[in-house]
């Protein structure tokens, strides 16, 4: 179904890009979300994804590539969100995370606390690596098709952020984890 | 602290938080915004590029090869020698190859603004006030009695306003002048406050969109409209932000002259917030505002800390159903009157590292002129335009000097 409305929507049907939002939208939003962890930004990551997506996709050669090829458009969104963010909007007030999958019983305020912090450390690479394991369930080998690295760096990234996590909530207390800044 | 939890289930529980719908706003502005973008056609990337394709390379070739004739063409017929200081020889912005575009429209109008020996923004030496054709040829100085910061083009494009005249020892006051400079004068307009400065014409060039700016007297700041020969002072806004000071300097937070709507009953502006001691400068916020003549009540279109305090000033579309803004984040937006659907003005290629801001509309809606340099500031800034959709993207200053408060006018009768 997705193949046919991809080539539909290369082909420049609008209705059939209308249709790839609603199929795509919330999980490209809820990606963006938890990368940058700011619904405003989120949303603006989303808008220029799919953008550069209606705007590129006559160049998309093979539809079944469309959904990775999405990712990346999204991930590099992101990126770009992420470092106009960092220099630009020190002062920015992150609204409030709105929607059905509020606040978790499981994780205590304090724990929200320190993973948000030790979040906010990671690089935005490593927040996506993070993300589209862990939240989407991706696969490493499809991840680093996505953000164009190598298995092996995508595995170190995986591993940095995961154990940053881990120690952030005392998991890992006897780990010693170099601090990344954002870059 | 409770350590029998499962760490990998906290983390896990807590990366689920948040949202997972789309909003529909959101939804709306992706698909509306398709349909005045352009799908790109002919050109392969690698994603589409047959593995046994050799002609792209020699396409990039031949491009970099006419893109070197252009500039070095340029260089050597295109410059004026007689105003500015010498073409710059690099682009502070990576651009990349024009985008394809079936058939541009012509750029007609002018274009006009103030250049300043500084690398980012309007804080270095004022190198005068300039206009030029909307492709960026036949730029000119306008020989003016005080340096303005930038000018704002009557709707019919014979008269110009200054937002305001940089006389020594004295208040702000905003000038007009006819479009090449001569005529000038400056509006003494009479009231009980200190600064005053314009930043629009009503559309029928009869009255001035301005700020009233008091250092004593916070209570009379705020939005005014004034007729064009300076009578007839009419109260529009009461800024209620101003007056926080800080360890290094006052805050200007104040409300900022944005534009009027093309028909001339509504108005919209910027409402600077200053931040909280010891430096509500730096942690000063706007956000803006559309009121309707005659109303004292106005909406806040914007959420506070979206819009760039400075830089950012709201312009409504020619066709009223637009207001064109500077984001703090470096990317230009557009938003409806009444607050909804905002949208990114997809602009490609813009680096990660560019940063644009102040723009404005083309007299017939279809361009954006703004202005754009690295994030760093490590360059001169530079005005560029783009189709309104966010293609087509073209360079057209390119001086020493950074380039700003650009209006583009229609052209001169």
């Amino acid at each position: 179904m997705t193949v046919r409305l991809v080539e539909r929507a290369r082909d420049g049907d609008e209705d059939a890009f209308t249709e790839l939002v609603d199929l795509h939208g919330d999980r490209c939003y809820a990606i963006a979300y938890r990368i940058l962890r700011d619904t405003e930004r989120a949303q603006d990551a989303v808008q220029q994804a799919f953008l550069l997506c209606w705007r590129e996709l006559p160049k998309l050669r093979d539809p079944e590539r469309f959904g990775v090829w999405l990712h990346r458009l999204l991930v590099n969104a992101c990126y770009e969100e992420y470092r106009r963010y960092q220099r630009w909007s020190g002062r920015i007030r992150a609204l409030p995370a709105e929607g059905p999958a509020g606040p978790d019983s499981t994780v205590s305020v304090a724990d929200r606390d320190l993973l948000d912090r030790a979040f906010g450390q990671l690089t935005p690479e490593h927040r996506a690596v993070f993300v589209l394991h862990h939240h989407v369930g991706m696969p490493l080998a499809t991840i680093a098709d996505v953000v164009d690295v190598p298995l092996g760096t995508v595995k170190s990234r995986l591993f940095h952020a995961t154990r940053s996590l881990r120690a952030a909530i005392g998991a890992d207390r006897d780990i010693d984890v170099p601090e990344v800044r954002p870059a | 602290m409770n350590d029998m939890r499962d760490p990998n289930l906290v983390i896990g529980s807590w990366l689920e938080e948040g949202p997972t719908h789309l909003p529909d706003s959101t939804r709306r502005a992706i698909t509306t915004s398709a349909r005045t973008v352009n799908q790109k056609r002919g050109l392969g990337l690698p994603w589409s590029r047959p593995a046994s394709a050799p002609l792209r390379p020699a396409l990039l070739v031949a491009a970099l090869v006419v893109a070197l004739a252009g500039v070095y063409l340029f260089g050597r017929f295109g410059s004026n020698e007689s105003v500015g200081p010498p073409i710059a020889t690099a682009s502070p912005v990576p651009i990349a190859s024009t985008p394809v575009s079936a058939s541009p429209a012509p750029l007609v109008g002018r274009i006009g603004f103030t250049r300043y020996d500084s690398e980012f923004g309007p804080f270095g030496d004022n190198f005068g006030t300039f206009t030029m054709n909307a492709d960026g040829t036949d730029e000119r100085r306008l020989e003016l009695p005080f340096a303005s910061d930038g000018i704002v083009w009557s709707p019919d494009g014979s008269r110009i306003l200054l937002p305001n005249a940089h006389r020594e020892g004295q208040p702000f006051r905003p000038a007009v002048a006819n479009a090449d400079g001569s005529d000038y004068r400056v509006l003494e307009v009479e009231g009980n406050f200190r600064d005053m400065w314009c930043g629009a014409w009503s559309p029928d060039g009869g009255r001035l969109l301005c700020t009233v700016a008091d250092k004593v007297d916070y209570a009379v700041d705020g939005i005014y409209s004034v007729a064009a020969d300076g009578s007839d002072l009419q109260r529009l806004t009461s800024d209620t932000f101003v007056g926080v000071e800080g360890a290094a300097s006052e805050c200007g937070g104040a409300d900022v002259p944005g534009d009027f709507s093309p028909d001339g009953t509504r108005f919209v502006f910027l409402r600077e917030v200053c931040g909280p001691p010891p430096d509500p400068v730096d942690t000063q916020t706007a956000t803006i505002h559309v009121g309707t003549i005659g109303q004292e009540a106005t909406d806040e279109i914007t959420i506070p800390g979206f819009v760039h305090p400075h830089l950012g000033a709201p312009h409504w579309s020619p066709d009223g159903e637009w207001i064109l803004f500077g984001g703090i984040s470096g990317l230009i937006y557009k938003v409806r009157p009444d607050g909804t659907d905002r949208q990114t003005i997809p602009i490609s290629p813009a680096s990660l590292d560019a940063y644009l801001y102040s723009p404005d509309w083309s007299p017939d809606g279809a361009r954006i002129v703004f202005a754009m340099g690295s994030a760093d500031g490590s360059d001169d800034n530079e005005l560029y335009s783009v189709a309104a959709d966010g293609s087509d993207l073209q360079r057209i200053t390119h001086r020493q000097g950074t380039e700003d408060f650009s209006s583009w006018g229609p052209p001169a009768p």
